[in-house]
């Protein structure tokens, strides 16, 4: 009933590349938001082994692994929307440093 | 001889790798969200596997329950953009090579995981400390969300 630690590393590792991978081949927000919640799930798995010496610190880990995700998947989330309701757009393109265009937008609303 | 523990979380961490390579390949962002929630799933039940019953209501509930649920729904209203490749196919060498990396340098770990019984949790949530942290981090949760929304409603110019 034992099972090395390697063999989930292994899962978690090719999880997290995968997430990776389709992060970099993103072109729109939405599919990097869904990349970046594959790369959580590889670290949820890497955190199996953790329960193997110290369950309790395992699962505080865990608990403030979770809510810390959920948190900034509801903040990129609500981004994505803001971006959407200024840029009409949600590419990956749109995505640039400063806000000339929202503050324009608001001085003349 | 591959016994039936070992061989379930084999199945399991093999079908969360090709629903993983489903959010990779397909074009509808939808069907990428669906794929998504399958594969987290997935690895909820390898921590049902090994025992660890909090983890597992934790990331159903938590996580599919009211994070992908609301990734579903948003790739939904956005699913007609179309996906196109933006970095090149060569970066698959390094990644791969990173995966081997990966296994090689963890086969000869000496963690051999056994599944856990949910007693060995208890003393957590009994805890008036540890109830005091998951407490202050779902107020800290409630609060950053009613700021989002006022950050959105502010965006969209319907908060006054």
């Amino acid at each position: 009933m034992e099972v090395n630690a390697a063999l989930i590393y292994g899962f978690a590792s090719i999880l997290l590349m995968i997430g990776y991978y389709s992060a970099l081949r993103a072109n729109d927000l939405i599919r990097v938001l869904i990349s970046l919640e594959l790369m959580f799930n590889a670290i949820f798995l890497a955190l199996i082994p953790l329960f193997a010496v110290n369950s309790v610190v395992a699962f505080g880990v865990l608990i403030v692994t979770i809510l810390t995700s959920s948190t900034e998947f509801m903040t990129l989330i609500i981004a994505i929307m803001a971006l959407d309701r200024v840029r009409k757009s949600v590419s990956v393109e749109e995505v640039r440093a400063g806000g000339e265009t929202y503050e324009g937008a608001r001085s003349n609303a | 001889m591959i016994n039936a523990y070992l061989g379930a979380l084999i199945a399991l961490g093999i079908v969360s790798v090709l629903t993983a390579l489903g959010i990779t390949i397909t074009r509808d962002n939808l069907y990428a969200a669906i794929y998504l929630a399958i594969t987290t799933g997935l690895v909820g039940a390898i921590y049902g596997l090994f025992g660890i019953t909090y983890g597992f209501i934790l990331i159903y509930l938590v996580f599919v329950g009211a994070t992908i649920t609301i990734t579903i729904v948003l790739a939904a209203t956005y699913r007609r953009i179309e996906f196109r490749g933006g970095a090149g196919k060569s970066w698959v060498l390094p990644m791969i090579l990173f995966i081997i990396a990966i296994i090689i340098a963890s086969i000869e770990t000496t963690y051999n995981i056994t599944p856990i019984t949910s007693q060995s949790l208890m003393s957590f949530v009994s805890t008036p400390s540890d109830l005091l942290l998951i407490a202050l981090l779902s107020s800290l949760l409630m609060a950053i969300m009613i700021g989002l929304i006022m950050y959105y409603l502010e965006v969209s110019g319907r908060w006054r």
